[in-house]
């Protein structure tokens, strides 16, 4: 397969440009940074071997990654078993904490997982993506929503979000 | 007519056009309420965007250029052999190393490391076997120390086919550093070392590794499997192995082989 030199250019320009936005979305959605990288190789992978740019390269990236991800939670039991090992290591391997500092970050960073995952995955995709600056349209094609929409699915996400924040001793279940 | 929440969000990130849009900026600019309204949504999706900054980590490393020469190189050799997955992974490397020789061998170059992550990314695509790639967590479930665990501690490294025969080639001796040689179940021969301490180059049964400092620590895995496999330094042979038989001075210890690099 060949690919020619304009779609190679269009694919590096929008490598660069996405790339990272990508991965920090991944990365947030998933609180795993290697699957986050995995999972967005993957889709530019996907759009390489395509040879040729859809007619919405952003939202096709998103939509992509987002599927591949589904694809990887059938693998979530083992997934499980690494990251608890990878965290118990990294904790083993950790400096001598210092108590109020770790456990402030501690508490923030659990606190906005926990309002996060409390989310319907639909809000959560749509609060993080608008956060890497992704437009409207792209929301709206990546998530299979109505544009005119966006705006206040986006503004509910939002007070949810918040609301779970702040109730950080609310009970339930995070929807998956 | 005051704005609404859609179009208050639509305002805060740029969405409204046209009619819509001059009418919102005109309202703006009269009504005290909803500008407050606009800066209240701002302020909020600033809060909530820091919060979710602190659940950010280190981001990888990977540039378009090598991904796409890496790429490039997988479908080439893809398309001359019908060798196993694998070894497209292999040649893939092999070439990206070419086109990024140079950069690859600077001190502190983040080549290395995206390039094996490339490369080893688009081997686990092909090959049903998939290892972790080298942007993954430490493999923790495996058993260590293993190529996968130093590639992790920041080494950088490459996968060769040691097709029928394979010479491997230190360019120069070392005053000091060794080479660790150990067997593995694997099908790859995998050459590891410290980041910037070499570059690689390949031709038909022959890895050239051009060690660039006097003191480096090599580690070199080599598939029980591989019919033959001969490692030199500097012309001098320090290890072959011939089917089963394996003749290196000073002999195994511990299942690996230590090999000074010294002249």
């Amino acid at each position: 397969m060949g690919t020619s030199s304009s779609f190679q250019d269009r694919f590096e320009e929008l490598f660069t440009a996405h790339f990272h936005r990508l991965w920090r979305f991944m990365d947030r959605l998933t609180g795993e940074p290697d699957l986050a990288a995995d999972l967005v190789q993957d889709a530019f992978l996907k759009l390489l071997e395509r040879g040729s740019l859809p007619d919405a390269p952003e939202s096709w990236l998103i939509t992509v990654t987002l599927n591949l991800f589904r694809n990887q939670r059938t693998t979530r039991a083992r997934r499980g078993r690494l990251l608890t090992l990878a965290r118990a290591a990294e904790i083993q391997g950790d400096p001598a904490p210092a108590p109020d500092q770790v456990a402030m970050a501690g508490d923030s960073r659990r606190g906005v997982r926990t309002a996060l995952e409390r989310l319907p995955e639909r809000e959560r995709a749509l609060l993080l993506l608008r956060a890497e600056g992704y437009s409207y349209r792209d929301l709206a094609a990546a998530l299979d929503l109505n544009e005119a929409s966006i705006g206040v699915l986006l503004a509910r996400a939002k007070r949810a979000f918040r609301a779970h924040y702040e109730d950080k001793e609310g009970a339930g279940d995070a929807p998956r | 007519m005051h704005l609404d929440e859609r179009q208050v969000q639509r305002v805060l990130h740029g969405e409204l056009a046209g009619a819509e849009d001059e009418a919102a900026r005109a309202h703006l600019a009269t009504c005290a309420s909803c500008k407050e309204q606009v800066a209240a949504a701002e302020r909020e999706e600033n809060e909530i965007h820091a919060l979710l900054g602190t659940l950010d980590h280190e981001p990888p490393r990977i540039h378009a250029r090598a991904f796409t020469t890496a790429h490039a190189a997988h479908v080439a050799h893809a398309a001359r052999s019908s060798r196993a997955a694998w070894r497209r992974r292999a040649a893939g490397l092999l070439v990206a190393l070419g086109a990024a020789g140079t950069a690859y061998a600077l001190p502190g170059s983040p080549l290395p490391a995206w390039v094996d992550a490339v490369v080893e990314r688009l081997g686990s695509l092909a090959d049903s076997s998939a290892r972790r790639p080298a942007t993954s967590a430490p493999a923790a479930t495996e058993p260590a120390p293993g190529p996968r665990q130093a590639t992790t501690e920041g080494r950088s490294g490459i996968a060769v086919d040691p097709g029928s025969s394979l010479l491997i080639l230190f360019a120069r001796a070392q005053g000091e550093g060794h080479v660790e040689i150990v067997l593995s179940d694997g099908s790859a021969v995998e050459v590891l070392a410290p980041p910037a301490a070499a570059s690689f180059t390949s031709d038909v049964n022959l890895l050239r590794i051009d060690n660039a400092g006097t003191a480096a620590r090599f580690r070199i895995e080599v598939p029980r499997a591989a019919p033959r496999v001969e490692i030199r330094v500097a012309g001098k042979r320090i290890f072959l192995k011939e089917g089963p038989r394996i003749t290196a001075e000073p002999a195994a210890t511990r299942g690996s082989y230590v090999l000074p690099l010294a002249p």
